[in-house]
């Protein structure tokens, strides 16, 4: 069934899971489909679950342990057929589950190499090739051609990892992937997983690790109790998640009519305006940030401004902030706003009044457009060639 | 179709190539034995029917008529049982695949049983040099040989399908299976022909598809006629009905699968 290639990589629709209590005793009628209703307890592991994932993005899916984020990605793999519902999958998929290897622990590292290449048709002269990179990624050594049962855990997880990513997949189902091995080797994970996300792969990553969330997605779910309690940017998905108090906002303020998007252009001098309602007689400054995901990294900042005062007394101010050649590359940026209260000499900390920030989840957003270029930042310089005898 | 797409057709080759290997490579003789097992089978088939016990066909005097005829049934056979014998154990053998990795399970079934046409393709090659060095004609029926073959695997994969859904939660499947085919075997007119069964015998066979099958391939290679369409269409129709609601059970209970492999 050959069909026009579509803009998302994995959808599924209003899926749900129900799994048969005792299912041992009950396989029979399972079988047999006599299992519908009334056949006997059943336990809901996923309800009325809905998700995009749009070809080239991670997205990901934060609960908590026993949430139903394993059933989901197992169903996502066809390794569960949804009860109800419709899953669709456009690309060849690679499931990184709890990194077993494939039950059989007397295979040497390179036989189970060798074996998952074949399962995913690897054939002919790349085969080797990627058996080298095996098995200098996963730093086994000589250990690679002895059986996995010598091997320690973390060494068989360095493999389990090296294997299933050592070449370009289409899809990535990922559960708690990253959290293989030592410092060094997580940075390896990680610089991996962001060559393949950028040579174009798509998937889904479960986890209860919110910092994944943030470096690889863009996009994020919260599951709880088998259903998802919200579906949005990953960073309101974080705050939701992690159940984050936003400042109560009562003696000063950002208005609601603040714009949720600011649109400048790359090169030129920009000018950002904003509303600050200040209610009660304190005294009031406000700080500004500029910061951008990038994948597999995280969130860098690329301009983070002091505090600067605003006000003192009670009133509607606006604050204008001025970037002369605006330094950015055009692109997607987080805007973060921070008000707080100025601290009276030997008084700290500094007490926040309000925010608008991804790590609160209302982040605004600035737009920077202009002509790309392969570099985050940009500076208003020349050049200019002088001859020798002027130096 | 069926539920599924073109990255499992895909999957599906791999997980053949995979069963061919570990069948056939993994043993230093492998693809020695690929060849001679069939082989020693109908040798040893044709030495007791043919020269101990002296069955002639109707018609006809000489030993090699009924060794070809006995082949034409039996290589078959053997390429049926060792097909359904690898698609009942295909999901319980690949515990570590079905565990870790993300697939359609119900692609394991269809592979193991594929395995089988390895047994078919030495079966007709053996049986071909037969017909040449009897001088027995190939005529131009034989196109239709590709149809039953077709239909042969479409009706094991049917049964594998349950088999192999059932073999994981009831071993003893596997235990009892080559017994039953045995039995199945003797009941079936494979080494006798039709017309030496009681009457009322012969109708309940008309309604076997193995009988069905093996008949196929004698009308198209002995009687060089065309099979009953008749015989065919109905094993065609049961294969459907039977894989739709295999497939069907195995898609309900897969989910239950690494819990009890």
């Amino acid at each position: 069934m050959e069909q026009p290639s579509p803009g998302f990589a994995l959808r599924c629709a209003n899926v749900s899971k129900t799994f048969a209590v005792q299912r041992e005793q009950r396989v029979w009628r399972i079988l047999l489909g006599m299992d519908r209703d009334g056949g006997g307890p059943v336990v809901e592991a996923l309800r009325d679950i809905s998700l995009t994932v749009p070809r080239g993005k991670i997205v990901g899916v934060l609960g908590r342990n026993g949430a139903g984020k394993s059933t989901l990605l197992r169903l996502l793999g066809q390794v569960y057929t949804p009860t109800t519902g419709r899953i669709e999958i456009n690309g060849q998929v690679a499931g990184l589950f709890e990194l077993g290897g494939m039950g059989n622990p007397n295979l040497t590292g390179r036989e189970y190499a060798t074996r998952y290449l074949q399962f995913m048709g690897v054939a002919g002269d790349s085969v080797a090739d990627i058996l080298e990179d095996i098995a200098d990624f996963s730093e086994l050594g000589d250990a690679f051609d002895q059986r996995i049962r010598t091997y320690s855990s973390g060494m068989a997880s360095r493999l389990y990892f090296a294997v299933a990513t050592a070449y370009q997949h289409e899809i990535y189902l990922i559960d708690e992937l990253l959290s293989v091995g030592d410092e060094h080797f997580q940075a390896k994970c990680w610089r991996r997983m962001r060559e393949r996300l950028l040579g174009g792969a798509s998937g889904v990553l479960v986890t209860h690790d919110w910092t994944a969330i943030v470096k690889l997605c863009e996009q994020a779910c919260v599951i709880d109790e088998g259903r998802f309690s919200f579906v949005g940017s990953s960073d309101s998905a974080v705050v939701r998640y992690l159940d984050l108090r936003v400042p109560p906002a009562e003696a000063a303020r950002f208005p609601d009519t603040i714009p949720t998007e600011f649109v400048l252009r790359s090169g030129e001098d920009s000018v950002i305006r904003l509303p600050v309602e200040v209610l009660d007689d304190v005294a009031v400054d406000l700080a500004i940030s500029v910061e951008m995901l990038r994948i597999g990294v995280g969130w860098e900042i690329v301009i983070l401004s002091e505090y600067y005062p605003v006000a003192d007394t009670a009133g509607n101010y606006t604050v204008e902030f001025r970037i002369p050649a605006l330094p950015l590359a055009p692109g997607k940026y987080s805007l973060n706003l921070f008000l707080a209260q100025r601290p009276l000499p030997g008084m700290r900390p500094k007490a926040g009044l309000d925010c608008r920030s991804w790590t609160y989840g209302n982040g605004l957003t600035l737009r920077v457009e202009g002509k790309p270029f392969p570099a985050a930042v940009t500076l208003p310089f020349t050049v200019r060639p002088i001859p020798a005898e002027a130096v | 179709m069926f539920g599924f797409t073109r990255y499992d057709f895909r999957l599906l080759i791999n997980l053949f190539k995979m069963n061919l290997r570990d069948r056939y490579l993994g043993s230093s003789l492998g693809s020695f034995w690929a060849v001679s097992n069939p082989l020693f089978m109908l040798a040893l088939y044709t030495y007791i029917f043919g020269f101990v016990f002296k069955v002639r066909l109707p018609g006809s005097e000489t030993t090699l008529a009924y060794v070809i005829w006995l082949i034409t049934g039996y290589g078959p056979w053997i390429a049926t049982t060792e097909a359904l014998m690898g698609a009942a154990s295909s999901v319980v053998g690949a515990a570590g695949l079905v565990k870790n990795l993300a697939f359609k399970t119900e692609l394991l079934p269809i592979a193991g049983a594929l395995v089988g046409a390895v047994n078919l393709a030495v079966s007709l090659f053996f049986l071909f040099v037969l017909f040449v060095w009897a001088g027995t004609p190939v005529t131009a029926h034989v196109v239709l040989l590709p149809l039953v073959m077709l239909l042969q695997f479409f009706w094991i994969i049917a049964l594998g399908m349950w088999l192999s859904a059932i073999a994981v939660f009831v071993r003893d499947v596997l235990q009892i299976l080559p017994t039953l085919l045995t039995a199945i075997m003797f009941m079936t007119p494979i080494f006798y022909p039709f017309d030496s069964m009681p009457a009322i015998i012969q109708r309940v066979s008309l309604a076997n598809p193995f009988y069905q099958i093996a008949d196929a391939y004698r009308s198209i290679l002995i009687a060089h006629e065309f099979p009953s369409a008749v015989g065919l269409g109905f094993v065609g129709v049961l294969s459907w009905v039977i894989f739709h609601f295999g497939l069907a059970a195995f898609r309900r209970a897969k989910g239950s699968f690494d819990s009890a492999i």
